[in-house]
C-alpha cells in the first residue's frame, strides 16, 4: 500500500541532484504518448468508456518487469490534498474532481517511470532521470512502451505515425524536456532573448510550473515542440545538443556576473542564505527564489556548507500540498506558510 | 542609436532579433520591417508557448479560408464535428485523423513542417536507439558501481561502453 505520509517527506528518486551537470540541469524527462484503437479519446469519451478502458489497461500494467515494483491508483479514490501531492510530483495530471471516473496512475516506487491512464491522452509514458541525461530517461519509458506493444494495440497510421488527441503530439508523440537552473541568465538578462531564439527553432521554453509566465525558482522546462517528421532519437539530440548550448550561455552569464557584479551577486546570495535561515513565512515561490540564489552560491563557490540536494528537494517539498499534508490538514495559507518556513530553516540549517 | 537594420541595411534598426540555428546564437539589430519577415512581432517581447493556443488560433485563421460548409464535416465514429475540433483543438477519436484529413494537414505542415511520420513504428526497433538506450543503462550502472567502489565491476562496464560507442558519434558529452 502506497503511505503518502512517507511520500511527502522525501523527493523522487529523480531530484537526488546527482546525474551529468547536475549543477545546471535538475531533471531529464521523456514522455510518450500513446491511445488505444477503439476508443475515444479521453476528453470525448463517456465515462463508463474511459473506465473499461482502465480495466484493460491496469492489470496489463500491473504485469510489466519495467514497472516494477509499482504502485496503481485510480484517482477518484484519491482524496483531494492526495491527489494534489501527485500532481505536484508529476504522477497524476491536474484534474477536477469531476473528471475523475476512469483516470489512473500506475508508477514504479522509485518514481522512475509513470504511466498517466486516461490524461488527455489514453496512455502517457513518462521516464525521468537525474541531472542532464535524457537517454536514460528515454530508456526507462521505453521499456515500458515496448513491453507495453505486446498486450495492447496502439492507434497508429503510416501517414501520422503514433495518434494523439492533440495534433500537437502525433508522431512520434515525444516529449523530452529538461528542468533547467539559470539563475545567471535570468540576473544578467538574457533569459528573454534566449528563450525566444528557442522558440524560433522549434522548442519549448516555460517556467517551472508549465503554461503560466510566472517564473518560479529561475527554473526552465526546455522541450521540443515538433513530434513528426523527426524520430525519435533525433528529437532527443536535438534537444540535448541546443541545451548544451543553453548551458555555454548560463556559464557565461555566471563568469559575466563574477566579474562584473561581484559585490551584488555576492550580497544576493548572503542575503537569501540569511533570509531562509530566519525568515518565519514563506511562500513556494519565495523559498524556490530564495533557494536558487543560495544554490548559484554554492556552485560559484560563494558559499561552503550548504547541501546542494536542499535546492532540489525544496522543489517538491515546500510545494503547497506537500506541506499541508506533513504537518496537518486544513492549515491556512498563512500556517502553511509559518510550516514551510520552519521546514527550510531546519533543511538549511543542516551542515 | 540610429545604427541601420542588419538586413536591409537602410532602416533604422529597432529589434534585437537572436537566432539560434544549428546549435549556434546569432544575434542581429534588425528593423521593423525585416524583423516581421521572419515572423518576429515586435509588439511582443516574449513569445507565447502556449500551445493550445496555437492550435485554436491557427485553427480560426488558416483553415477558415476553406469551404465553409466543411464545417458541418463530422467524424463517422465518435460524431465530433470539424467546427468543434477548430474550437478545441483537439480531436475526438483516432479515425478523426482520417475524417478531417484535408483541414488536419494544413495544421501540422504549420505544427511540425512535415506531412509524414519517419520514426519507427509499432513492434518496430531501431539499432542506433538499442545502442543508444543500452549505453545509457551501463552508464547508470558504471556511476553505481562506482558509488559502490566495484571497481573491477566498473572496468568491466567502461569496457563494454567503449565498445558500444554509437559509430558516427558527435554526441556532445554537454557544456563545459
Amino acid at each position: 500500500m502506497i503511505s503518502f505520509d512517507d511520500m511527502v517527506t522525501a523527493p523522487s528518486t529523480w531530484l537526488a541532484g546527482d546525474g551529468p551537470h547536475a549543477d545546471k540541469v535538475i531533471s531529464s524527462r521523456a514522455r510518450i504518448a500513446r491511445n488505444l484503437s477503439g476508443y475515444c479519446f479521453p476528453h470525448r469519451a463517456k465515462p463508463e468508456d474511459r473506465l473499461r478502458l482502465a480495466d484493460t489497461v491496469l492489470p496489463v500494467l500491473q504485469s510489466l518487469p519495467g514497472l516494477r515494483p509499482c504502485h496503481f491508483l485510480r484517482l477518484a479514490d484519491v482524496s483531494a490534498l492526495d491527489l494534489e501531492i501527485l500532481v505536484e510530483r508529476h504522477l497524476a495530471d491536474s484534474a477536477s474532481a469531476a473528471g475523475l471516473v476512469g483516470k489512473a496512475t500506475a508508477f514504479r516506487r522509485d518514481e522512475r517511470v509513470v504511466v498517466l491512464i486516461n490524461a488527455e491522452d489514453h496512455l502517457r509514458i513518462s521516464g525521468f532521470a537525474p541531472g542532464f541525461d535524457l537517454w536514460d530517461a528515454l530508456r526507462v519509458a521505453k521499456e515500458v512502451e515496448s513491453e507495453l506493444e505486446y498486450y495492447v494495440e496502439p492507434s497508429y497510421s503510416e501517414q501520422w505515425g503514433y495518434l494523439t488527441s492533440c495534433p500537437t503530439n502525433v508522431g512520434t508523440g515525444l516529449r523530452a524536456s529538461l528542468l533547467v537552473h539559470l539563475p545567471g541568465l535570468v540576473l544578467t538578462r538574457e533569459v528573454g532573448k534566449v528563450m525566444h531564439g528557442l522558440s524560433q527553432i522549434g522548442l519549448a521554453v516555460r517556467g517551472f510550473r508549465g503554461e503560466g509566465s510566472e517564473v518560479v525558482g529561475n527554473l526552465f522546462q526546455v522541450s521540443n515542440q515538433v513530434t513528426l517528421g523527426k524520430s525519435e532519437e533525433e528529437t532527443v539530440e536535438t534537444v540535448h545538443q541546443v541545451t548544451a548550448q543553453l548551458l555555454q550561455y548560463e556559464h557565461q552569464a555566471r563568469e559575466v556576473l563574477v566579474r562584473d557584479a561581484k559585490a551584488q551577486v555576492e550580497d544576493k546570495i548572503w542575503r537569501a542564505l540569511g533570509l531562509l535561515r530566519t525568515a518565519r513565512l514563506l511562500t513556494t515561490v519565495e523559498a524556490l527564489g530564495l533557494a536558487s540564489a543560495v544554490r548559484l552560491g554554492v556552485d560559484l563557490g560563494v558559499i561552503q556548507g550548504v547541501d546542494t540536494s536542499a535546492f532540489n528537494e525544496m522543489i517538491q517539498l515546500a510545494q503547497p500540498a506537500h506541506v499541508q499534508r506533513r504537518e496537518g490538514e486544513g492549515l491556512t495559507a498563512e500556517e502553511r506558510d509559518a510550516m514551510r518556513a520552519a521546514y527550510v530553516r531546519r533543511r538549511i540549517l543542516i551542515e | 542609436m540610429s545604427r541601420p537594420c542588419d538586413s536591409c541595411g537602410q532602416r533604422p534598426a529597432e529589434i534585437r532579433v537572436t537566432e539560434v540555428s544549428r546549435g549556434r546564437i546569432e544575434e542581429r539589430m534588425l528593423c521593423n520591417a525585416c524583423a516581421a519577415q521572419l515572423g518576429v512581432d515586435a509588439s511582443s517581447t516574449q513569445g507565447d508557448f502556449s500551445v493550445s493556443k496555437l492550435v485554436a488560433g491557427m485553427a480560426e485563421q488558416g483553415l477558415s479560408d476553406g469551404d465553409r460548409r466543411s464545417e458541418e464535416t463530422t467524424c463517422p465514429s465518435c460524431g465530433l464535428t470539424l467546427a468543434e475540433f477548430r474550437e478545441s483543438g483537439k480531436l475526438g477519436c483516432p479515425d478523426c485523423y482520417h475524417a478531417f484529413i484535408r483541414d488536419l494537414s494544413v495544421l501540422i505542415r504549420r505544427l511540425h513542417g512535415a506531412l509524414r511520420h519517419t520514426g519507427r513504428g509499432p513492434g518496430e526497433r531501431s539499432a542506433e536507439q538499442a545502442i543508444r538506450l543500452e549505453l545509457a543503462a551501463l552508464r547508470n550502472q558504471l556511476a553505481e558501481a562506482v558509488a559502490k567502489e566495484a571497481y573491477e565491476e566498473a572496468a568491466r562496464l567502461r569496457d563494454r561502453i567503449r565498445e558500444l560507442k554509437v559509430p558516427s558519434s558527435d554526441h556532445p558529452e554537454g557544456a563545459a
